[in-house]
């Protein structure tokens, strides 16, 4: 839990460059690397077979997703604290930063557009140029309005943010899949938790 | 001229089919129109004794010895396109046979209502093959699509005829 307040004087990626060499650098260097189309066909057979399990009741398929991303992001939070040894983060606007330039780029080599901010600036949208998820997919007739089919980012990015004590809701507005003009994830902060210590200990 | 195409299946299943017409030239006449899944479906045959010949004499381009999968020499799919396989009243059929064993054929017919032998330009032919049987396979790719399922998808249907009028409707 503490690992990333740990070091707050340890790294100096406050700047948005250096965010990005820094991040490249990790990204040539720390990741091990699988071939795409494994990766996007692993996902997709992951996928196709979710919705023939549920029955094609796509809202299942979605919530599923969400709950394995979830499982992942809560994981995966820790291995990114490890490589990049960011310290916490100062504001919300900072956090989004790193999201795209730093976790999208380090696990999927793509860096999402940050936008569309609320005025509360509790709210931002992640934009996916491309999406390494759902190279060739095409969705079916039945699932274009229902599936969202790379739900399992939302998943992932709420269990992350859950571990570093950020509730947040994470969900999809648009995705070319569906036809749209872009791929847009939005990320909702309800609020900040605070570090309580176990029921047990003193 | 215009051309009937069709994708055929690994159990001889029908796949995926196609006429391409244009306006300024003649379409299929109605009445034989029908005719051309029969005429298509009776060349299959043809495909399947070419597919196990060591040398089938449609290849002309001059590749060397061995048929279809047996060229070790080159790496290209040069040696999937079947060439023209079969004539039925001066229709022409050219085939073209993936590693998958999906059987990829086309009709062709004259300009002038069958009178004269459609004549195919090999070069284009092929082209457009190749580029279809990319098309294909990145069709497969899809997670949603089972193999030896029809194709439904009006995004792989407009590419195809995109093809055609760049290679075959000229």
């Amino acid at each position: 839990m503490s690992a990333n307040s740990a070091n707050i004087s340890a790294s100096s990626a406050g700047s948005k460059k250096s965010l990005k060499t820094f991040s490249d650098d990790i990204w040539k260097n720390k990741t091990a690397k699988i071939n795409a189309e494994l990766f996007t066909l692993t996902y997709g057979s992951i996928v196709s077979q979710l919705c023939t399990d549920f029955e094609r009741d796509f809202k299942k398929v979605n919530s599923h997703l969400s709950a394995m991303g979830y499982n992942i992001g809560v994981r995966l939070i820790e291995d990114f604290l490890a490589r990049t040894a960011l310290p916490r983060c100062d504001s919300f606007t900072q956090t989004s930063e790193v999201i795209s330039k730093c976790a999208f780029k380090i696990f999927l080599n793509v860096t999402p557009q940050v936008g569309n901010w609320s005025s509360s600036k509790d709210t931002f949208s992640l934009f996916l140029d491309e999406n390494p998820l759902s190279d060739f997919v095409e969705l079916p007739m039945d699932a274009v309005k229902e599936l969202w089919y790379s739900n399992i980012l939302c998943g992932v990015l709420k269990g992350a943010l859950e571990m570093v004590q950020m509730d947040c809701d994470v969900w999809f507005v648009s995705d070319v899949l569906r036809g749209d003009q872009n791929t847009e994830m939005r990320v909702k902060l309800n609020r900040i938790m605070k570090e309580e210590i176990p029921a047990g200990e003193d | 001229m215009p051309c009937y195409f069709a994708i055929i299946g690994a159990r001889d299943n029908p796949i995926y089919e196609a006429e391409f017409t244009s306006q300024q030239l003649n379409s299929f006449p109605p009445e034989l129109k029908e005719l051309n899944p029969f005429i298509l479906h009776a060349s299959l045959d043809i495909i399947e004794d070419l597919q196990w010949q060591v040398n089938p004499q449609s290849i002309n381009s001059g590749s060397g010895s061995g048929g279809f999968l047996r060229s070790r020499n080159s790496s290209n799919n040069g040696n999937c396109y079947l060439g023209k396989i079969d004539h039925f009243y001066g229709l022409a059929i050219t085939g073209y046979l993936s590693y998958g064993n999906m059987k990829f054929v086309m009709i062709h017919s004259s300009n002038a209502n069958g009178s004269t032998l459609a004549q195919v330009e090999d070069w284009s032919v092929r082209s457009f093959y190749q580029e279809v049987h990319e098309l294909f396979v990145k069709t497969l790719m899809n997670p949603f699509y089972k193999l030896n399922d029809p194709i439904t998808s009006p995004v792989f249907d407009s590419k195809v005829r995109a093809l055609a009028r760049r290679y075959l409707l000229k």
